[in-house]
């Protein structure tokens, strides 16, 4: 035993180190432990409301080498933002212990995202130990978190695993801070775990060897739903035209391509050109979707046209789960891996929902009994500019926080609880506690009471686990969203109305923690702006508080309104109309255009003679849409953005370059830009044949060149330079990198979405953060910059 | 001939029109005698009175004119009520310039229909604008209608489980006037379905003794009938996306103009409730009825705050709220 009045030679000191980062059900304390004992120090880990705390004791030299190894030693997905560092009094401990969790109701508490199956648990699956072919092993590296946490502090007892008592084996490696599985809350075996229940198409449970007997459906065409992390897939065997058919079939799901999951690595490599970037993220603990480039080996051997019919790229994952890699020793090196769910319902979360769901679906169902508390869909992503992108951001990156900028003079502890409720579409809410905001999973379209349902249930699911009662809640003033009128009737909460392409803006400029005015340009689809009429193709001005409209597309008229949106040839009318302003000489060119629509386009002509009133939309989304149908590359949309993206898509990264193009012409009166000559151009290029392929660089160079124009006309009114992107049409990689070149050669420092979706799947956070400064400037007296 | 001022001014050429569009017309001994009002005998049963007011445009559309509407839609309205429609007012207002032919074909067309459903006309008033005062011609009418006492139609009535039931496709009065107010050709098989319902409404009544409750649902469609019975019952409405009956030639038309066909007027339509028992043999009867061939149970009730839902073919549920105003797109 120390003698502490004594001390060594170097007389013993003791530290507190509090760290911030991703050091909750990631193994960190585990980890922690096994350094402390490695340096020969005693002391103590624990967990504390969100931070982990350390406090070590021993010799300094030792200290010194425990602090240095403790970041640079941590394996992903641990990761040290922050350690703050106190000497602090001896006590005189004997030992290095792990404190239990210490649970702070009024501070915030994070919580660890689900993830991917590690190494050592897949050679455990191999090898000889008791989880030789265990589909659902895990350790403190790996293993669903969020999907299975119903309660916080993070412990067993508050996870869907609380209904498995840990066999003698799994206990003692729980216990044993030196081992692998040491606290890890999912650990589970063959002898005391959930296991996998094969059940056959009609919903009979069968004592098969269940991994012979779905190869066996897998290799004749068959499709089988397989329960996951945060929901079931519909897997079928990609290689074969024949399985995806069928299940496009079932689903009802005619061209909206499919995700593949791939053998491994090398099976991807196999198939795909990938970079450095995209093959870290396809093998990060994340686990997602990543959309990459078939090489000219899978142009041969896979039917591509099935999987993604029009599109050059295609979503990829590695398996994520013990059972997906099962799955694959006896299966094709690809699999189809879509969403087991009904087009337009939330993904089956429980095997009664998924029986009953997907009964005429699929052939086989591989179910087990760990019960998904919070259901997540597979994240989507790409790699563009070298950045990470992320479509939609779900498994893997939920609930992971993203550090927000607050007002200055804002007192930390009085921030108030607030909720960005997200857009009725790809929907996402974003919670904001402190400092940190906290994006949820994608709820999806709300089209349905089912997704109605899941919002208001996965409100109240993070909202308890962050135990915060909501104070603020920023909506978007849309009349006919479902959320926000339903969520407009809740009493006590301030509201505050934030505009659609508003908090674009402020997601953005959030992400990136900035704080001074800027400009945006928001481009997408469809969003409600200030006078009552759909926005899309915006320039505006401001900061979280307020914005200004300073240069936008001139409106499209959308002849039927949504059927506009789903049929971009009425779109493309639309446009032929706006240039030649006579409904005879339209009728002339389009009944040319489109034969196919022959007893439609009266109806769609009478509504632009001014029959009925219309909807108009100063939307790019619906310009793309137009263009695409014009050049009979899309002319119906089977899914939200299909248009633009077999149009885009149509252009090879390389040969794009942002200066060569010529572009159409085009003019800015009065802060409106105006297309007609452009739409003349197209019409002239087509008729003097020239290729879709020329047409659609023209028309990309065009649009770079309306914002590169409306952005310095807003400069020479602003002084701004800061400028941001945001929107849906973001997505659009050409047009991303060909604008960003021609403003940063002005000058403009460009800022695009990385953190969040730059579609409305990102616009939580712009609501949530812009509503939090809205309400300090109303409640605390801050500097604010002007807006109108 | 037009339709002059002097038609209105009660003088020697109102006389006249009177006499020659409208007596002529409507051949009934009350109005024969020119007097103040219809002086009528007292029927059994408790009497139902109604009123509407007729301004569509155009006049004349596929499957009907303004005349036939105004005299079906208030026997229908009579009818629903669970009344027998026994006698009609008519008050018309005129534009100075109006064609007397147009004139006088909606009115024989209104005592074509009246006389097929048994119904006098027996009162009646005109007055002339000037032209640019009202757009050719508006008609009002007031019906009156006697109830059986054993039949009792109420929203109380209607109970967990029943069933709702609509006597063919929905939406087809609206899609062909909005056609021909576009100038839009439809093919032949879509027309106003503008019919006269009391006949069949009263076999169904002595046929069959669970219908809880009928409405027709005209402007506003069936959603919004649905709702305002939702509401007022305390119930919720479930309906099946794939059994309510709509021609594809309706569907198609209404989507490319961005309208929902749960929400466009019908004008020979009826929506029963009924027991679940029942409600087979009631859609039997009424597919034996020539141009009822396409009744079915489109949805049930069950307990609830006065939702109605839609269960859609993708087997999603959507709410069918009441329809608010011009509906801006959501979808991106
Ligand atoms: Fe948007
Ligand atoms: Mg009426
Ligand atoms: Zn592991
Ligand atoms: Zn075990």
């Amino acid at each position: 035993m120390a003698d502490r009045k004594l001390g060594g030679t170097h007389s013993n000191k003791r530290v507190r180190l509090d760290v911030t980062g991703v050091v909750q059900g990631v193994g960190f304390r585990p980890y922690v432990f096994r350094l402390a004992k490695t340096h020969k120090l005693n002391g103590f880990v624990s967990n504390c409301s969100g931070n982990v705390t350390i406090e070590i004791e021993g010799d300094p030299y030792n200290i010194k080498g425990f602090t240095m190894d403790l970041p640079s030693k941590l394996k992903p997905p641990g990761s040290i933002d922050r350690i703050n560092e106190t000497y602090i009094e001896q006590i005189g401990d004997t030992d290095f212990v792990i404190k239990e969790s210490v649970s702070n109701g009024k501070l915030k508490t994070v919580f660890p995202a689900d993830l991917a199956v590690c190494e050592e648990c897949l050679t455990d699956i191999k090898g000889s130990t008791r989880f030789n072919s265990y589909p659902l092993t895990s350790c403190t590296f790996c293993g669903p978190r969020y999907s299975i946490i119903r309660a916080l502090p993070y412990d067993r007892e508050k996870t869907s695993m609380a209904a498995y008592q840990l066999c003698e084996a799994c206990n003692e490696e729980y216990k044993n801070p030196m081992d692998r599985r040491f606290h890890a809350q999912p650990i589970a075996c063959p002898v005391c775990g959930p296991n996998v229940i094969a059940v056959d198409g009609k919903g009979n449970k069968l004592q098969k060897q269940w991994l012979k007997w779905s190869n066996e459906i897998i290799a004749h065409h068959g499709t089988i739903a397989v329960k996951g992390i945060g929901g079931f897939h519909l897997i079928c065997d990609a290689t074969k035209s024949e399985a995806i058919t069928l299940l496009r079939k079932r689903k009802k799901r005619s061209r909206k391509p499919f995700a593949l999951m791939a053998r491994d690595i090398n099976a991807v490599e196999r198939y795909f050109e990938i970079n450095e970037t995209e093959r870290h993220h396809l093998k990060s603990t994340i686990a997602p979707i990543v959309l990459l480039r078939p090489n000219a080996y899978a142009i041969n051997h896979l039917p591509l046209h099935s999987i993604a019919p029009g599109l050059q790229r295609v979503g990829v994952m590695l398996p994520y789960t013990a059972l997906h890699h099962l799955l694959f020793a006896d299966g094709p090196d690809l699999l189809i891996a879509t969403s087991g769910n009904l087009s337009g319902l939330p993904i089956s979360r429980t095997n009664e929902e998924a029986l009953d769901q997907l009964k005429g679906l699929s052939d086989g169902f591989l179910l087990h009994d760990r019960e998904i508390v919070t259901q997540t869909d597979d994240s989507v992503t790409y790699v563009s500019d070298g950045k990470l992108r992320i479509i939609r951001r779900s498994r893997g990156y939920v609930p992971s926080t993203i550090p927000i900028p607050l007002p200055k003079d804002l007192n930390i502890d009085k921030v108030p609880v607030i909720l960005g409720a997200g857009g009725d579409m790809k929907n996402t809410f974003c919670v904001v506690t402190g400092k940190d905001a906290v994006l949820s999973q994608h709820i999806g379209d709300i089209e349905n009471l089912e997704t109605l349902e899941a919002f208001h249930s996965s409100l109240q699911h993070l909202s308890g686990l962050l135990n915060a009662k909501i104070d603020v809640i920023g909506f978007d003033p849309h009349p006919e969203y479902m959320i926000s009128k339903q969520l407009k009737a809740r009493k006590d909460v301030n509201f505050q109305p934030i505009y659609h392409h508003h908090a674009h803006m402020a997601a953005c400029m959030a992400e990136h923690q900035l704080t001074s005015p800027v400009i945006a340009c928001i481009l997408d689809g469809t969003g409600y702006g200030k006078d009552g009429n759909l926005w899309g193709f915006e320039i505006l001005t401001g900061d979280y508080i307020a914005f200004k409209r300073h240069i936008h597309l001139q409106p499209i008229a959308l002849p039927g309104g949504e059927a506009s949106i789903k049929n971009p040839w009425m779109i493309a009318i639309s446009l032929i109309h706006r240039f030649t302003k006579d409904i005879g000489a339209t009728g002339k060119i389009v009944s040319k255009l489109f034969p196919q629509y022959e007893h439609q386009i009266p109806l769609v002509l009478s509504q632009l003679r001014g029959s009925s009133t219309m909807v108009t939309a100063s939307s790019a989304g619906r310009l793309f849409d137009g263009i695409s149908a014009i050049l009979q590359l899309c002319t119906e949309s089977a899914y939200d953005g299909e248009a633009a993206m077999i149009m885009s898509e149509k252009l090879e990264e390389t040969d794009f370059d942002p200066t060569a193009h010529p572009s159409y012409t085009f003019d800015i009166e009065d802060g409106v830009i105006k297309y007609e000559s452009m739409i003349e151009g197209v019409l002239d290029d087509i008729d003097h044949l020239q290729s879709s392929y020329t047409i659609i660089k023209k028309f990309h160079q065009t649009l770079a060149e309306m914002i590169l124009k409306g952005v310095i006309e807003t400069y020479k009114q602003t002084n701004l330079n800061t400028v941001v992107f945001s929107g849906g049409v973001w997505n659009n990689r050409h047009l991303l990198s060909c604008s960003k070149a021609l403003l940063e050669k002005e000058g403009f420092s460009v800022f695009s979405h990385e953190k969040v979706p730059t579609g409305d799947g990102g616009i939580s956070l712009g609501q949530a953060v812009s509503s939090l400064w809205r309400w300090s400037k109303e409640n605390v007296s801050i500097h604010a910059s002007k807006g109108d | 001939m037009k339709v002059l001022l002097s038609h209105g001014d009660g003088g020697r050429a109102t006389h006249q029109l009177i006499k020659e569009v409208f007596q002529a017309s409507f051949n009934d001994v009350e109005l024969d005698k020119e007097l103040d009002a219809a002086i009528l005998d007292q029927q059994g049963g408790r009497m139902a009175i109604t009123t509407d007011t007729f301004v569509i445009r155009p006049l004349f559309f596929p499957g009907g004119d303004i005349g036939k509407l105004a005299v079906t839609g208030t026997i229908n309205d009579l009818a629903v009520s669970g009344a027998r429609p026994a006698f009609i007012t008519v008050g018309f207002i005129l534009e100075e310039g109006l064609e007397l032919d147009t004139l006088k074909q909606i009115v024989q067309s209104m005592a074509r229909t009246a006389e097929e459903a048994g119904v006098r006309i027996v009162a009646g008033d005109t007055k002339v604008v000037e032209k640019g005062k009202c757009d050719q011609l508006y008609v009002n009418t007031t019906g009156i209608g006697f109830c059986n006492e054993y039949i009792k139609l109420s929203y109380q009535h209607i109970k967990q489980g029943d069933r709702v039931i609509i006597n063919g496709g929905i939406a087809e009065h609206a899609t062909s006037v909005l056609a021909e107010r576009m100038d839009v050709p439809l093919s032949s098989n879509v027309s106003s379905d503008c019919r006269i319902l009391n006949g069949i409404i009263d076999q169904l009544l002595t046929e069959f003794h669970t219908i809880r409750f009928m409405r027709d649902p005209t402007r506003g469609g069936i959603a919004t009938t649905l709702k305002e019975i939702a509401e007022h019952a305390e119930i919720d409405i479930w309906l099946e996306e794939e059994s309510i009956p709509i021609l594809p030639e309706v569907r198609g038309t209404l989507e490319l103009m961005g309208l929902e066909p749960y929400y466009m007027a019908n004008e020979g339509k009826v929506l029963l409730i009924a027991s679940e028992e029942e409600s087979e043999r009631i859609v039997d009867f009424l597919k034996a009825i020539p141009g009822q061939e396409n009744a079915s149970v489109i949805g049930h009730v069950s307990n609830g705050e006065g939702s109605v839902f839609l269960k859609t073919s993708t087997g999603g549920t959507r709410i069918l709220d009441m329809l608010s105003g011009e509906p801006l797109p959501r979808i991106c």
